[in-house]
């Protein structure tokens, strides 16, 4: 993980072999998947408990790294609240011809809202391309983390991770 | 470690580190073996007072009158750092008029001995000192009085002592004195044994156990003092205070300027004397030390409690208070250290000094006294072992004052 | 009237000790210098890693709350604005607690037991311009934004990326500071990889092998001078940095605030990775002096989480000590909370500190 430790955020690579990560296969199957993006083996499991299908595996050790179980995740998007790293992300590529879908934990008020567009910015926050805010969660049971989703094209949906209105 | 030496200095307070710079400058080899480390005991933790107006008659007041002569010079000429020497005169204070009509007996008499104290009202005292409480009577105040900082004073004799060709090993423990026909010929040591016919003891609130590996007994005890340091203040004292106990009778004000540790009641003190064993905190005397840094030092609280090195929160509370009286300003302002250290205690106050009936071994030891007395006593222990004239007469701080002593020999 | 337990410093661990304490039957009394409880836990915002026993997913703030009702609850008594600073031996088993009360007088607390649960201090950090308003600790900058909602400046440099330095450029961000960047003389970053995620992703820059060299400004900072460093931490010429800001966050690490073990007479330990100095204690969090028990950061740097594990140990072990707490019974909870402790301190990120605390306690039995 040296990107992450000496960068701030994981590379390509990095994050193409964590198991919390799904194949681009499966998510060309499925459509809809969570990108689980933790890449040090740290103490913590509530993502695996927030999982109301079981998708998600902290095992064998509270310190292992999240593993996703992409026959059973649905998208639901439960696990994002619930990362307290904010570490988990939401890709839904069916969502039409050219765009998808990318929902992100999001903690900075005012909560933007929806129909507010800006620049999409990769995990380095680098500016890719357009984003467009198409829904705004934040029950209660989220515990103030919002989750916010934007639509971005395509081809950026696995890079786009933050939204800068 | 080297084998021999002329000397063998066994202690690195103040009164070691001096006596080694005395001697190392007339003889060559000496040696100074410290425990621990230099000034690690009460030498690093203490007022660093040079007075004289508390010192008694005879040998005490002549070490004193004769340090406040040499400080001066050896700061100039000698020590190789700041030892912080501040002529600034040192003050007692009183809080009754009683002690005020007793103190002007104290001041005629001292100043038929050659100590210029003055007899200051209350008004004069608070112009000198405003910080002071308007419960301050009157003080008794000695402009040929001086404060250093005791931890460089003890470093800056040590190394005026190595420069003079002293060697100096600390870490390094004494374990016997070995005497041949009744003198000293040699010292085993943690580090090896060193031959050498001059054997000093210098080892301060431990000058016992030293004085037991030779045979004799040493009647020094450890007198626990306790002090607070408070943060660094803008100036509010000029000068080191004294308090004084409160008098509320003419009888208690008469014994207000007893210095004399006075239980002896005029006799010679026993060489089997015990410390006394009640505990003493509430009647001891306040001292404040304004230090360059601007922390003030506060003491003290007194009590005999053998080599327990703990503070207490009584003895605590009894400073803070007796601060909190004196100066009120000290009220708002935070303590950041406290501590105890061991003073060198005898049972009439005067230290120990000269030589012994064991050939070879000498005492410079019991100096509850040690900043008002270093420089005096080691030039006068240089004279006595190598045999020149003495600048002062050692003869009333010889450990023979003590009644019983020729029996223990 | 002695008290069974005084527990100084409300934080985490002080708090968890006098909750499992008062359950067990123990006569608590809680003093902190504080105007309210709490310690560090009420400016944590963020939510806590771990697992359910260790209440993860919840925030610090939250968890805090919880404390202070089962403290209600369990009728633990807690003396605010109440500053211990003194430990002192008594004649028979006693311990004296020196106290200022919040009238300024000094007065003491007699106990069979103390619980120094003191916390930790911010290490400060030297530099030509570090005496200039706007040069402040982490942890300053964290408590005005979230005990005092006071944002002390609109753009910040942060230096030092360990978790702290990186959870709080996270919360300044989030009270709507700019942050110009975190620095951080080591190549790599001290911190949890997650923390560090969420700055860059909002594009905050994170450099590692770089060191503040100056910070400059007329009567308050204006701005910062920082250098890319080589492997011996010199800077290298022509690497320089300018960064225009108006606060400067120190985040270099902390210490144990230990000197209240210090005065009571507890043997200590030299370990860097606890933070330097700090006392040895056994498996019951007892220190070398009887009677005086540690808990939290004060036993080594670690967390909230971990600190409360540690104060939920001492909490048992003190009521077992006290006779309200069977040995089978006490024995059991402490083996669970050792456990969870365990869990916390796993992983190749929680090693060094896991070997360290070991060794402390193995210190304990070696005389």
């Amino acid at each position: 993980m040296k990107n992450l430790i000496t960068a701030g955020f994981l590379g390509r690579e990095e994050l193409m072999r964590l198991p919390g990560v799904p194949a681009i296969e499966a998510l060309k199957a499925k459509k809809s998947l969570a990108f689980i993006e933790c890449g040090e083996e740290i103490p913590c499991d509530p993502c695996r408990s927030a999982c109301p299908r079981g998708a998600i595996t902290v095992s064998p050790d509270v310190t292992s790294l999240p593993a996703l179980n992409t026959d059973l995740c649905n998208g639901c998007g439960t696990c994002l609240a619930a990362c307290p790293g904010m570490a988990i992300f939401l890709v839904d590529i069916g969502y039409s011809e050219t765009e998808a879908l990318v929902s992100i934990p999001y903690e900075y008020l005012p909560l933007p809202e929806v129909g507010d567009t800006g620049n999409a910015l990769d995990r380095s926050g680098k500016a890719i391309g357009k984003a467009v805010i198409v829904k705004v969660k934040c029950p209660e049971s989220y515990d103030r983390t919002a989750i916010i989703t934007i639509k971005v094209l395509k081809d950026i949906s696995l890079e786009a991770r933050h939204i800068d209105i | 470690m080297k084998k021999s030496a002329q000397a063998v200095i066994i202690g690195g307070g103040i009164i070691g580190c001096a006596a080694a710079y005395y001697l190392a400058k007339e003889i060559d080899d000496v040696i100074l073996i410290e425990k621990k480390c230099i000034a690690g005991e009460s030498s690093g933790a203490n007022y660093g007072m040079v007075w004289q107006q508390t010192r008694q008659d005879g040998y005490d007041l002549a070490a004193a009158r004769r340090s406040l002569e040499i400080y001066p010079q050896l700061c100039r000429e000698v020590f190789d750092l700041d030892i912080e020497y501040e002529e600034k005169g040192g003050m007692t204070l009183f809080f009754t008029d009683l002690q005020a009509e007793a103190a002007k007996g104290y001041v005629e008499y001292k100043n038929s001995l050659g100590v210029p104290v003055r007899l200051l009202s209350g008004k004069e005292t608070r112009s000198l000192e405003p910080a002071l409480s308007s419960r301050v009577t009157g003080s008794l105040f000695c402009a040929e009085e001086a404060q250093l900082n005791p931890f460089y004073t003890t470093l800056a004799f040590a190394r005026a002592a190595q420069k003079e060709g002293a060697t100096i090993y600390q870490g390094v423990e004494v374990l016997s004195i070995n005497l041949d026909r009744g003198a000293v010929c040699s010292i085993s040591t943690s580090e090896g044994k060193i031959f050498t016919n001059h054997v000093i003891n210098a080892a301060g609130s431990w000058a016992g156990t030293v004085g037991a590996m030779v045979g004799l007994k040493v009647p020094v005890f450890p007198h626990r003092l306790q002090s607070l340091v408070t943060e660094q203040i803008p100036k509010l004292l000029t000068r080191t205070i004294q308090g004084s106990r409160i008098a509320r009778t003419s009888e208690e004000a008469a014994k207000t300027f007893q210095y004399a540790y006075d239980t002896t009641g005029g006799n010679r003190p026993c060489i089997n004397q015990q410390p006394p064993a009640e505990c003493i905190i509430e009647s001891s005397l306040f001292y404040a030390k304004p230090t360059v840094n601007g922390n003030i030092v506060l003491g003290t609280a007194c009590d005999f409690a053998g080599y327990n090195r703990e503070t207490s929160y009584e003895a605590l509370a009894v400073i803070a208070h007796m601060a909190k009286m004196i100066i009120p300003r000290l009220k708002d302002v935070n303590i950041i250290r406290s501590w105890a250290n061991f003073d060198p205690w005898t049972a009439d106050g005067i230290p120990i000094v000269g030589e012994t009936g064991v050939k070879g071994f000498f005492i410079a030891a019991g100096h509850g006294t040690g900043m008002s007395h270093a420089p005096a006593t080691g030039e006068a222990l240089a004279g006595l072992i190598t045999g020149s004239a003495a600048a002062i007469p050692l003869g009333e701080a010889n450990i023979n004052r003590f009644t019983g002593y020729r029996e223990e020999c | 009237m002695a008290e069974d337990l005084v527990i100084i410093g409300s934080g985490p661990a002080g708090l968890a000790a006098a909750v499992e304490a008062a359950r067990a039957g123990v006569k608590v009394t809680v003093v902190d210098e504080n105007a309210s409880p709490g310690g560090q836990l009420f400016k944590q915002i963020h939510k806590f890693f771990g697992s359910e026993e260790h209440q993860a997913g919840i925030r610090g703030i939250d968890i805090g709350y919880r404390l202070l009702e089962e403290c209600h609850l369990a009728k633990v008594k807690v003396m605010l604005n109440t500053a211990a600073w003194g430990i002192f031996h008594s004649s028979g088993n006693a311990t004296t607690v020196a106290i200022k009360n919040k009238n300024d007088s000094l007065c003491s607390l007699d106990t069979k037991v103390v619980l120094l649960a003191t916390g930790a201090r911010e290490n400060p950090l030297a530099f030509p311009g570090w005496t200039l308003p706007g040069v402040m600790g982490a942890g300053a900058a964290q408590t005005l934004i979230n005990l005092h909602r006071i944002r002390p400046g609109n753009r910040v440099l942060m230096i030092g990326s360990g978790n702290v330095g990186l959870i709080v450029s996270y919360q300044l961000k989030q009270a709507g500071a700019d942050i110009a960047a975190v620095i951080d003389i080591k190549p790599e970053i001290g911190g949890w990889g997650v923390h560090a995620a969420k700055l860059t992703r909002t594009g905050i820059p994170i450099l590692c092998s770089h060191k503040i060299i100056e910070v400059r400004g007329l009567d308050k900072v204006e701005e910062a001078h920082v250098a890319r460093v080589d492997r011996e931490a010199k800077s290298i010429p022509g690497s320089e940095k300018l960064f225009k800001v108006d606060t400067v966050c120190i985040a270099v690490g902390l210490s144990p605030m230990a000197e209240l073990a210090w005065s009571g007479g507890c043997r200590f330990a030299y370990l860097p990775e606890l933070g330097g100095h700090v006392p040895v204690h056994n498996r019951s969090m007892e220190t070398t002096r009887n009677n005086i028990y540690i808990a939290g950061d004060i036993s080594g740097i670690e967390e909230a989480s971990t600190a409360m594990e540690e104060g939920k140990i001492a909490g048992i072990s003190i009521a077992r000590s006290l006779g309200l707490l069977k040995n089978e019974c006490a024995e059991e909870l402490i083996r669970n909370k050792e456990k969870n402790l365990s869990a916390l301190r796993g992983g190749p990120m929680g090693k060094t500190r896991k070997l360290a605390k070991e060794k402390l306690i193995r210190l304990f039995n070696i005389c």
